[in-house]
């Protein structure tokens, strides 16, 4: 079914009461310039968005594991965390030989200053006769 | 003047040029940037009324000289199977179509966080418009854009529904439809104008 005439007419009239607004007139130069405005947009965009997905792929690659040493080397610092190692073991066999001695001396003082005591009370001093002048 | 701008002078991709009208013409780019020149008005008219007569000059200046591009960009495309008014039309209907769904996307976009319903550009109406003109033009304006497109093209532009349908890249049945629920929501807005 199509529109009636009357909604024919008042199409047309609401067409006609609305002409489209004084624009600018367009001539080649127009065009021209619209044209590098476009590709430099272009260009913009697609640098962006390069650098943008540079950015990403930068962003997500995995850290590359280091080279693996050569052996001599290897070698040569397993020799050195040997020596090191044997080098504190002895270190600490000394420490504690020289802590048993450090004990065994603290026992003994504490021994003998208990048996000084004892000595005192069993055998207390005397004080010594004064000498009398002209007696002999 | 033309002569005096080589970027369009020299064409490294000429087209056939073929217009049934103008194939004597068209064969030059020069003759072809003349022919898309002289369209303009024509070409403003046409998005004026399928933007539904509320956008602003700048606006419809924008969109007319992106299709004066696009298709001096695409001259190699042009088969000369239709008349050059023909195909320029078709780019104009995809470019309004493009922007008028952009502005869709935009309108929703800014409506989450808009507190007031955008205003919209409404000409002044003289004041010998009757309250049918004042009625038809809102209703023109709210209808969506697939409707009035189609409206447009057939009652508007005066295309018969074989090319509105060719215009569109539809069916000639699908354009009938659409043109069939156009009418029919175009009744209801006369008839209910809120």
């Amino acid at each position: 079914m199509s529109l009636d005439p009357s909604t024919l007419r008042t199409l047309a009239a609401a067409d006609a009461a609305s002409p489209p607004p004084d624009g600018v007139r367009i001539t080649a130069a127009t065009l021209q310039a619209r044209a590098v405005a476009v590709r430099v947009r272009r260009g913009l965009a697609a640098t962006l968005l390069l650098a943008t997905a540079g950015l990403v792929f930068a962003m997500a690659q995995k850290p590359e594991p280091s080279a693996p040493l050569p052996t001599e080397t290897v070698r040569e610092l397993r020799a050195q965390l040997e020596a090191l190692t044997s080098r504190i073991a002895a270190m600490t066999a000394t420490t504690d030989a020289i802590e048993g001695r450090l004990r065994r001396t603290e026992i003994e003082r504490v021994r003998l200053d208990a048996a000084s005591e004892h000595m005192k009370t069993v055998y207390p001093l005397r004080a010594r006769p004064v000498r009398r002048e002209g007696t002999r | 003047m033309l002569a005096t701008f080589p970027w369009f002078a020299a064409d490294p991709h000429p087209g056939p040029g073929t217009d049934p009208a103008t194939s004597d013409t068209a064969s030059t780019p020069a003759h072809l940037t003349d022919l898309l020149l002289q369209e303009q008005d024509r070409l403003r008219r046409l998005i004026h009324r399928l933007l539904g007569y509320q956008h602003t000059a700048h606006e419809i200046d924008d969109l007319t000289q992106d299709v004066l591009l696009s298709a001096w960009q695409r001259r190699s495309t042009f088969r000369g199977e239709s008349t050059v008014s023909t195909w320029l039309t078709a780019i104009a209907i995809r470019r309004v179509h493009n922007h008028a769904r952009w502005a869709r996307v935009r309108r929703n976009l800014t409506s989450w966080f808009a507190t007031e319903e955008p205003a919209h550009h409404t000409p002044a109406c003289p004041a010998e418009h009757t309250d049918e003109v004042t009625a038809m033009q809102r209703a023109l304006r709210t209808l969506r854009h697939q409707d009035r497109e189609v409206l447009v093209l057939h009652y508007l532009e005066g295309r018969p529904l074989a090319e509105v349908a060719a215009l569109l890249g539809l069916a000639r049945n699908a354009a009938e439809q659409r043109l069939s629920r156009a009418r029919t929501r175009l009744r209801q807005r006369l008839s209910d104008p809120r």
